[in-house]
């Protein structure tokens, strides 16, 4: 678990929950597309990734290995209150019980340990526009290692 | 003392080299919460349902006075309220398997009459705190509000631009659902 990995942390998580039909890539134009980093103000009912803080752990002295938890967000927009909490609850309890995930991109392989969230789901309120969507957050850390 | 698996611990105590079974429990296991952490319903939602049921507040329409929105709050020229939900609150584990979650509320109050304002503050935040296990039907599921936890009592905190009088009560709630 460190820095050295060959893609950023979201578009792993990105490719993790999309295999899980948790969402679906932007491209595809199907329900929930999850953006990475960049929500674009079009799509109403939509999810996007952002990195955040990581937590660093320390350091295993005989090893040198750092146990780093990368920080992430994943913010949840619907026009309907329930269906955006109902949403981020569905994301939650995978993300939750989840333990020791594959995900392969091209050619690399990671290995997710798991996920760790403080907060559940925020209610973070109304858009500022005149849009009135809701908004959700879903703060967590997560610990990827490349195998 | 602290039972998990029907093997009990001292609260704080972590036993050293594992469990007597010999493994570590499943992180994060659904079916060990006291609370469940991943209800379908928003809180805030399940809340307005009780206080509809117990003729506290009316069911959202712009007709009558007192109905209840969830977490949009129209400009309506009336008497009114809105449950919101704000940050939850996950308990500290004692072990990786077991936790507590409460999520946390907001009912905000706008009334014309600051005095009619306060005495219906006044009324819901008496019927919440004698809230014990109550159940209450959401889209024919049933939840179980277990207790809240005020952070206060009824707070004023002003007027708004329209001069009308604004309250809030802030608190936390346990909450399962039961089917």
């Amino acid at each position: 678990m460190s820095y050295d990995i060959n893609n950023s942390p979201i578009l792993i998580i990105q490719t993790y929950l999309v295999n899980k039909s948790l969402g679906s890539l932007p491209a595809n134009d199907n329900e929930w597309p999850l953006y990475l980093s960049f929500l674009p103000d079009s799509v109403d009912n939509a999810m996007c990734l952002y990195d955040e803080n990581p937590q660093i752990d320390g350091r295993i002295q005989s090893t040198g290995e750092l146990l780093l938890h990368f920080g992430m967000r994943l913010r949840i927009r619907n026009t309907d209150y329930e269906t955006g909490w109902a949403k981020a609850a569905e994301i939650l309890r995978d993300l939750m019980t989840s333990v020791r995930q594959s995900v392969v991109i091209n050619i690399n392989e990671y290995l997710i340990h798991t996920f760790t969230t403080y907060t559940g789901i925020h209610s973070m309120g109304l858009e500022n526009s005149t849009k009135r969507r809701n908004i959700f957050d879903l703060n967590f850390i997560t610990s990827i290692e490349e195998v | 003392m602290y039972e998990l698996n029907t093997i009990a611990f001292p609260v704080g105590h972590f036993p050293s080299g594992g469990f007597p079974d010999g493994h570590w429990p499943k992180p994060y296991d659904p079916s060990s919460y006291t609370c469940d952490p991943y209800l379908e319903k928003p809180p805030s939602y399940i809340l307005s349902k009780l206080l509809i049921a117990n003729d506290n507040l009316e069911a959202a329409n712009v007709d009558i006075d007192w109905p209840v929105y969830v977490s949009d709050l129209p400009d309506l020229i009336q008497n009114s309220a809105c449950v919101y939900d704000t940050t939850p609150v996950i308990e500290p584990d004692i072990t990786v398997a077991m936790k507590t979650i409460r999520y946390g509320i907001q009912v905000a109050l706008r009334s014309i009459d600051y005095a009619e304002g306060t005495l219906k503050g006044e009324e819901l935040v008496n019927y919440l705190s004698v809230i014990r296990d109550n159940d209450v039907f959401v889209d024919d599921k049933l939840y179980r509000i277990h207790k809240i936890n005020f952070f206060s009592g009824l707070a004023s905190i002003g007027k708004d631009k329209l001069r009308r009088n604004l309250f809030t009560i802030n608190l936390l709630m346990l909450v399962s659902s039961l089917i």
